[in-house]
């Protein structure tokens, strides 16, 4: 079986399967990840844009790096784009709309008097993007801290300290739910 | 429990951290309840194949542009009836040259007359290149797929 990085060279000759392949490989990480890093908006649209993103970096990627690092850099940027467009269009817009569509509760109470159906994407959303960014690559796509580290340009003790906030805010977040 | 394709669960990445991390381990907080969530969450509703088909429907255009065949045919489209009368817009252009030599030359020596004419020639050479030259650049600009239009029907980032 080829390897990715493989795949992404056949891709840059202009091999439509190199590009099926791919997409294959990664049909249910990407587009979850992209789902859980905005809340379910554009996934369509960012997920297309990843893609052809690859298609016109194929040519210049380095295959001495890993194409699911460079993949996931390509979204992680995408979702900061789309997240910094909603920012804008939110702002005196339609936010108190947005915000009572997606609840963020604030205390345990509130979660437990709001929604017992609590997840991991409500869990997820409680987070800033940066800590949300940490905990998806880390725990839902199982990335060591190095490689968290190199697909977000950060030190890996950022990544580790980052993962600390995070636990200890979903924690707080959890402390009055049922085990 | 790993997932299907073999990565561990979110709290299994939690657990790791916590045996690791100084600060968690001290923390002494009761993580049951999250480790409950992370485990029994289920994933986003995708369906992931759907998307895959849509997006490969919309980039198979922009790919086909990008094959290596396909676009030396394209060249090769575009190039040959730009490259035939190559020879005679050459021949006219030197032509042109010559009695522009001749005409200069009854006023100004010869050797002024024959630098401002290779000044001419010059800069014919340059345009005749840059035009020659940008024709791929225009194929690339031209070709099928080169815009792809989101969800909106907005013009992708570029």
């Amino acid at each position: 079986m080829l390897s990715d990085e493989a795949l992404v060279s056949a891709l840059a000759r202009g091999e439509q399967r190199a590009l099926g392949e791919l997409m294959l490989r990664y049909e249910h990480r990407l587009p979850a990840f992209i789902y859980r890093q905005t809340g379910g908006r554009d996934v369509d649209d960012i997920y297309q844009e990843t893609w052809l993103r690859v298609l016109r970096g194929a040519k210049v990627f380095d295959s001495s790096r890993r194409f699911s690092t460079w993949l996931f850099q390509l979204a992680v940027n995408l979702c900061r784009d789309h997240h910094r467009r909603r920012v804008v269009q939110d702002r005196g817009e339609n936010q108190a709309r947005d915000q009572a569509a997606v609840p963020v509760p604030q205390t345990s109470n509130e979660l437990s008097a709001i929604d017992r159906r609590l997840d991991a994407q409500t869990l997820l959303g409680l987070l800033d993007e940066r800590h949300r960014e940490v905990v998806l690559l880390r725990c839902f796509e199982d990335m060591s801290e190095e490689q968290a580290a190199r697909v977000l340009s950060i030190p890996r003790g950022t990544v580790k300290s980052r993962m600390h906030n995070a636990i200890v805010r979903m924690a707080a977040v959890t402390k009055g739910e049922p085990g | 429990m790993k997932s299907i394709d073999d990565r561990r669960t979110p709290w299994q990445v939690v657990e790791e951290h916590l045996l690791h991390c100084d600060e968690c381990s001290t923390g002494q907080q009761d993580l049951s309840a999250l480790a409950r969530i992370l485990n029994d969450s289920p994933g986003p509703p995708l369906d992931a194949e759907l998307l895959r088909d849509r997006c490969l429907a919309a980039l198979t255009p922009r790919l086909e542009h990008l094959s290596t065949p396909a676009r030396y045919k394209r060249l090769l489209a575009a190039l040959s009836p730009a490259l035939l009368p190559l020879p005679l817009s050459l021949a006219w252009a030197a032509w042109l040259l010559v009695q522009l030599h001749g005409v200069v030359s009854a006023w100004l020596p010869g050797e002024v007359a024959t630098l401002l004419v290779a000044g001419q020639a010059a800069a014919v050479s340059l345009l005749f290149a840059a035009t020659y030259a940008a024709l791929p650049l225009l194929l690339e600009q031209s070709g099928p797929g080169s815009t792809i239009l989101n969800s909106r029907g907005e013009r992708s980032i570029p």
